[in-house]
């Protein structure tokens, strides 16, 4: 019995232990306690998934909208009689404004604004063909452009001005002025955040404000109180020591404790104003009109702009953060999804119904099947450096169109040291088509002759930091000036390409036997080079690599879309005596059209927002031009932005927030749509 | 509507057809089969077309990679042609300093590559540590090291004799000069004009003042600057006026030791009561600083020494072994003309030459040695090769160095055998004083051991680039994780169906944000937050930990749909079990279903690793640029995909090694995420748990 007791006890230690009442109830408030802690753990991960989200967009908001200052050259109110502004003009006064203040000829303003033939036609051209679709005045019509220009000035001016009132619109006018008389300058920008809450200051900060320079002087003049008394101790001190040292002793120690804690006021004092001098600049810096006023006097300062606008839409790049737009870069980005559209649908649809309706598991089946999901782990930049390897070299002349005709061809070095010797005579000697060297003479030596050279080839191989397309005189000038080792400087503006005029170079000329028109000459070719540039990094050559990444995802969601008909479609269609293709067209392919639909969408969108395989491959920075079809120089919006990101002036990252507004709405949008459709289509199914 | 009249006189035709002749086969398709071969053709190419993707890739990481590997790099060296090389020379001299080279090797001369066949530094390597340890390194059995020469400024004793004989080495003596030790003063020490040999042991012991020495002397006390023990001054200093016991000189208080001639001129030159001995040649080349003193009335000088009239002077010998000698005909050479130009050179150094009796003998030494009669022969020096390395004494040391000298401007040059016209170049004939490139290539060592990551200097190691993309991926994969894995929890086993469907898709937006948005974000945002909270010194303005913790927001959508995927794929009835069973359910997650589902989650665990690794914009953007060997996560450092990035992004010509090895870096970051999608496949495949 006892044993049997003991057992039962053991047995009810270790295997069937139940516990009593009491301990399971605290037991199970235990374990609901951990059961709530962990819950909590997890609603925790997904608020800082849902925080991350909303923080990003809140960065990218605060900083794409917000105060600027702007400082016009020409205050559009001098512009106008009083009482008025430039909205309440007629299309002829604003004219008038055009011709007397613009410093530019108002044939100029016409070949910026209204012609549309390229620059070097200008003049050549008739009045008709350099307006375009645009309209002629009567008078004009037989007229080329050189005639007007012979005209004198009155006249010239007149009829500049017919052909401008004819085809400039009020709102046009007034954007003219803007950008040749006006030339507002955005000197500071402020966070939206800051727009909201700093303000203006308080009327406490205002007050403290008012009283701070007040307080300081108060303390400065307290401080020369001060330093005169230690003036007169000091003299006491002297004259103390003077009538002898050893019998004053004990009023010389009394009077120089004095001084010493006189001092000690000063520095308490100057510390005190440093204090004050700190909690002014927080003051200033916190306030926008505190800062405007006191930083930009002569600056409007508007709350809320919109760093997204009208002009940012429509405009190209720029050099200058305000002027800057996205137009050229939204274009290279919707180019550029068509072709990868075109590539991908029926590439990707195609291997995907080839795997799920007629591949049987051969090895080669299993194969693509491996291989179609180990490509879609494999890293973007990879793809970037396949498509530099294959397309954008191995392919140039397919990529730049040169096998079309279109493109043209790359600089051979025959050609560039045809080009050379033309402007400077020096036998270039060629073996094999390469540049071999010269030899020395006076006027160049063979490792001048040999960066000469370079410098034109490295026009071959542009990169996201060139501007190729066009070499801008400036850094044509800049690289002939490095390859000659010339000493001096080059200052020739970026944004507007003009002729190169004598003041703009400062070049020491006496250590070189190249004289400053060969330079020029020199400077003009190289410019000229970059216009025949191969272009092999083209748009073209961007869209099939990125083709080539979002290919797997396309097979892949295709594949589970295909999977997802249910197979009594088949078996119906094939009941119906359909052959396979016709119940894979008529039957299959339309059931699963909204799940492909949702995972192309998907993967385009990826593809909008891919950056690192496009730097790879050579997407452009810095083009004004629109691309023109699949052979021509690109940029994409994420492109722009990394380029903007990278800048350290900090009015880019405004603008960089306002791109990523830009692409953030076209991904979300895509994103959504390819949501939505999901959506409806699993329940319908 | 035509297409249908098409379709039923289709089906009329067959239909009559199979009234007419009821054995004819009814086969629908026939008529669409070709079109269908050409359908099912063209699918199967597009799905080749994947597999041509990766062959592809491998191809071109390949093929780049390996010209990385290859390629010839070209360093200047400071070789200079010392004469013209003609077009058919197999083999010549050049003048020696800095960068070695190596049989294998190859060297570029003007527009020719030249293969080195073999190459001889041809160095003369002189030590001076003293004629003491010279002789311990001579006499030494262990042939590592052992000097050919020992430059001696005593004879050898009998123990270093032994020695030699116990290590199977036969020392030749041969006397080159005569040195005499010098006792000199500070020049304004006026009062130590003479001394006896006494007065110089007991300045070098007892004494303490000057006036101890004599009395007119003044009481100061006495600054000893003296030889080291190994060199043979002291040896010789020591058996001249301490019977061979150098603890009477060393346990003296006031005393400098050093085996750098120069710094006891120094010392003695800068302190007035100072006295010191040392070689003669080093007073003759500092009189303005020194003061010599006579011995017993007699001044150290060429004649005085000459006729042995002053009683400091002492033999200096040059040793080398009949070993050396028959095994390497360049130690041989230079014994020979040590011997031929010694009496030449010696005067310029400061010493004394020895007489033409003793000359004479050690000729005879010389010649018996290398089984000669009589004199020197002539040496052909540019027909010698090989290193000589010489040891001993300082005191010596000049006088080796200026017959060194003059065996090199004999033609004792670093000798290069070459195979010509390498790599396809054409010999051509190059003149006197054209320099000499060294080829280099980045060997895969290099490449895995090297921690120094720039280009512009030939550095190619990329420990640096995977350190930095190893940091960032750790990060983001301890923020991505946890979170990750939570939030999967939550939505598959917490969140109601109406809540599912709002977090997932704001979880696939999150998803599917441009990366470059999120570089945006960890610069504007994280940055300056990590910065106010750990403070602006510490925290660099591109910073690894910025951009891990941005990665690793990017992932968690990620993890999160992979995850919950497995999750959803426990079935119900587990949860159910368990439930039954009374437990909670956080039991019921943490005990059954995360179990259950773990090889998914280890699974998408991988996948995140890789996507995180092969992540490039966030770090591009944040994490800087410059390839940066650092542990600090505060510390700016570049990745494998940010350095391609940037580098590409660059003015990057086909032609440079930049160029391939931005395809080097890929091909690791290829093999890298290859392999770790691979095992998070095989892990799905293999160890899902089927239900």
């Amino acid at each position: 019995m006892v044993d049997n007791q003991m057992t039962n006890m053991k047995k009810r230690d270790t295997v069937h232990y139940m516990p009593s009442e009491s301990e399971f109830q605290q037991g199970l408030k235990r374990r609901r306690l951990y059961g709530r802690m962990g819950e909590a753990l997890y609603y925790f991960s997904i608020f800082i998934a849902i925080l991350a989200l909303v923080t990003l967009f809140y960065t990218v908001i605060n900083q794409a909208f917000g105060a600027i200052a702007v400082v016009n050259e020409v205050p559009p109110a001098s512009l106008v009689a009083e009482g008025q502004t430039l909205d309440d003009l007629s299309a002829e006064a604003l004219l008038d404004i055009i011709r007397t203040e613009s410093g530019r000829p108002l044939q100029i303003i016409v070949l910026d604004y209204v012609s549309s033939v390229p620059r070097e036609n200008f003049a050549q051209a008739t009045v008709t063909e350099m307006v375009g679709g645009g309209t002629v005045p009567d008078e004009l019509a037989d007229l080329i452009v050189n005639d007007i220009r012979q005209m004198e000035d009155e006249a010239r001016d007149d009829a500049f001005i017919s052909i401008l009132l004819a085809n400039l619109d009020e709102t046009e006018l007034r954007r003219i002025i803007d950008r040749e008389i006006v030339k507002p300058q955005i000197v500071e920008a402020w966070k939206l955040s800051d727009a909201v809450l700093n303000w203006a200051a308080t009327p406490r900060e205002q007050q403290r404000l008012d009283e701070i320079p007040q307080l300081v002087i108060d303390f400065e003049a307290q401080i020369t109180t001060l330093e005169a008394q230690i003036a007169d101790l000091e003299t006491q001190v002297s004259d103390l020591r003077e009538q002898g040292a050893d019998e004053n002793r004990a009023e010389i120690t009394e009077v120089n404790s004095q001084i010493s804690a006189l001092r000690n006021d000063i520095e308490a004092l100057n510390d005190d104003i440093e204090a004050l001098e700190g909690e002014e600049i927080t003051l200033v810096n916190n306030n926008i009109l505190v800062d405007v006023e006191r930083n930009f006097s002569d600056a409007e300062v508007i709350r809320y702009h919109s760093w997204i606008n009208d002009e940012f839409l429509t405009v190209p790049m720029s050099s200058t953060p305000a002027d800057a737009g996205i137009r050229t870069a939204i274009l290279g980005s919707v180019y550029m999804i068509m072709i990868v559209i075109l590539v991908t649908l029926p590439i990707g649809v195609g291997t995907a119904i080839y795997l799920e309706e007629y591949a049987n598991s051969s090895w080669l089946n299993r194969m693509i099947e491996t291989n179609v999901r180990n490509l879609a782990g494999v890293p973007s930049i990879i793809y970037g450096l396949l498509g530099l390897s294959i397309f954008v070299r191995a392919l140039a002349p397919l990529m730049s169109g040169v096998v079309f005709g279109v493109g043209a061809e790359a600089p051979t070095d025959a050609r560039i040291i045809d080009a050379l010797a033309d402007v400077i005579s020096v036998n270039f000697v060629l073996e094999d088509e390469r540049y071999v060297g010269i030899e020395e003479n006076d006027l160049l030596t063979s490792e001048q002759a040999r960066e000469l050279v370079n410098t034109f080839r490295r026009l071959r191989t542009p990169g996201i930091n060139n501007l190729y397309g066009e070499v801008p005189p400036e850094r044509a000038a800049n690289a002939i000036r490095q390859a000659l080792d010339l000493s001096g400087s080059v200052d020739i503006p970026v944004d507007r390409p003009s002729d190169i005029t004598e003041n703009m170079i400062d070049l020491d000329f006496s250590q070189s036997n190249i004289t400053y028109e060969q330079y020029l000459d020199l400077t003009t070719t190289l410019v000229q080079f970059g216009s025949f540039t191969v272009r092999s990094r083209t748009l073209l050559a961007a869209a099939l690599t990125l083709s080539l990444l979002i290919l797997p995802i396309v097979i892949i969601n295709s594949q589970e879309a295909l999977r997802a008909v249910p197979y009594a479609y088949r078996e119906a269609s094939y009941g119906l005596g359909a052959t396979q293709w016709q119940t894979i067209w008529r039957t299959v392919l339309p059931a699963a059209v909204p799940g492909i639909m949702t995972g192309t969408i998907l993967a385009i969108s990826r593809a909008i927002g891919e950056t690192a395989p496009l730097i790879v491959v050579g997407a452009s920075t810095f083009i004004l031009t629109d691309p023109s079809g699949p052979f021509s120089q690109f940029t994409v919006l994420p492109i722009q932005i990394f380029n903007w990101t990278a800048r350290p002036q900090g009015q880019f990252q405004f603008i960089a927030a306002a791109a990523i507004l830009v692409l953030l709405t076209l991904v979300i949008m895509l994103n959504a749509i390819a949501i939505i459709l999901r959506n409806r289509y699993s329940i319908r199914n | 509507m035509p297409e249908q009249n098409k379709r039923g006189s289709i089906l009329d035709d067959l239909l009559d057809r199979a009234i007419s002749d009821p054995n004819a086969s009814l086969d629908l398709s026939r008529r669409t089969r070709i079109h269908e071969n050409i359908i099912q053709g063209f699918l199967l190419f597009c799905g080749i077309l994947s597999i041509f993707t990766t062959i592809g890739i491998v191809l071109v990481l390949g093929r780049e990679s390996f010209a990385f590997f290859t390629r010839q790099l070209w360093e200047e060296s400071n070789k200079d042609l010392e004469v013209a090389l003609s077009i058919d020379a197999m083999e010549f001299r050049t003048s020696a300093s800095g960068a070695t080279l190596h049989g294998g090797d190859t060297i570029r001369i003007g527009n020719e590559v030249m293969f080195v066949d073999k190459y001889d530094a041809n160095l003369i390597n002189i030590e001076s540590i003293g004629t003491g340890a010279g002789f311990a390194a001579f006499c030494a059995a262990d042939t590592d090291g052992r000097p050919d020469i020992n430059d001696a400024s005593r004879a050898i004793t009998s123990e270093e004799a032994q020695q030699c004989a116990d290590s199977g080495i036969t020392p030749l003596e041969f006397r080159v000069g005569t040195d005499a030790v010098a006792i000199t003063v500070n020049p304004v020490n006026e009062f130590a004009t003479d001394l006896t040999r006494e007065e110089i042991r007991l300045i070098f012991s007892e004494a303490e003042t000057w006036a101890d020495i004599r009395p007119e002397f003044p009481n100061e006390p006495i600054m000893r600057f003296i030889p080291g023990e190994d060199s043979g001054t002291f040896d010789f200093f020591v058996d001249e006026f301490f019977d061979g016991d150098p603890e009477m000189m060393l346990k003296e208080s006031n005393l400098v030791t050093s085996e750098q001639d120069e710094q006891l001129t120094r010392g003695i030159g800068q302190n007035e009561f100072a006295v010191g001995f040392f070689g003669f040649a080093y007073y003759q080349n500092n009189r303005d600083t020194l003061r010599v003193v006579g011995v017993d009335g007699v001044i150290p000088s060429a004649e005085t020494v000459e006729d042995a009239t002053y009683p400091l002077a002492r033999p200096l010998y040059i040793y080398t072994s009949q070993q050396a000698l028959d095994n390497k005909p360049q130690v041989a050479a230079f014994i020979n003309y040590y011997l031929r130009h010694v009496n030449e050179e010696i005067e310029a150094v400061g010493y004394f030459p020895i007489s033409q009796d003793i000359l004479e003998e050690a000729i005879k030494t010389y010649a018996e040695a290398i089984g000669l009669d009589g004199n020197l022969a002539d040496v052909d020096v540019e027909a010698i090769n090989g290193n000589i390395s010489i040891s001993g004494s300082s005191t010596i040391l000049p006088l080796t160095q200026r017959i060194a000298n003059v065996f090199r401007e004999d033609g004792y040059l670093p000798h290069i055998e070459v195979i010509r016209g390498y790599q396809d170049t054409v010999p051509t004939e190059h003149p006197a004083g054209a320099g000499l490139e060294i080829g280099d290539r980045v060997s895969l060592i290099e490449f895995f051991t090297n921690t120094i990551w720039q280009p512009q200097i030939r550095e190619f190691g990329i420990i640096p680039l995977i350190n930095a993309t190893l940091m960032t991926s750790a990060i983001a994969m301890l923020v991505s994780l946890p979170l990750g894995i939570g939030a999967a929890v939550y939505l598959s086993e917490y969140a109601p169906e109406r809540v599912r469907k709002t977090l997932k898709p704001i979880l696939e937006i999150l998803a599917g944000i441009p990366t470059v948005v999120y570089g945006y974000f960890a610069l504007t945002f994280m940055t300056p937050l990590l910065r106010s909270i750990f403070g602006i010194e510490v925290v660099n303005i591109y910073n690894t930990t910025s951009a891990g913790i941005v990665v690793g927001i990017l992932i968690v959508p990620l993890i999160s749909s992979m995850s919950e995927d497995a999750l959803s794929a426990v079935p119900l009835a587990l949860r159910e079990a368990s439930y039954g069973l009374g437990a909670t359910k956080l039991e019921t997650t943490f005990k059954i279903v995360v179990p259950a589902a773990l090889s998914g989650i280890f699974a998408a665990f991988i996948v995140a690793v890789s996507r995180a690794i092969g992540e490039t914009m966030i770090v591009a953007i944040a994490a800087g640029a410059g390839p940066n060997f650092t542990f600090n996560p505060f510390d700016s450092a570049e990745t494998m995909t940010g350095h391609m990035a940037r580098i590409s992004g660059g003015d990057l010509s086909y032609d440079s090694i930049d160029y391939n090895s931005i395809y080097a870096i890929g091909l690791m970051l290829f093999i890298i995420t290859l392999i770790l999608n691979l095992i998070s496949r095989a892990i799905i495949t293999r160890f899902r748990e089927a239900y």
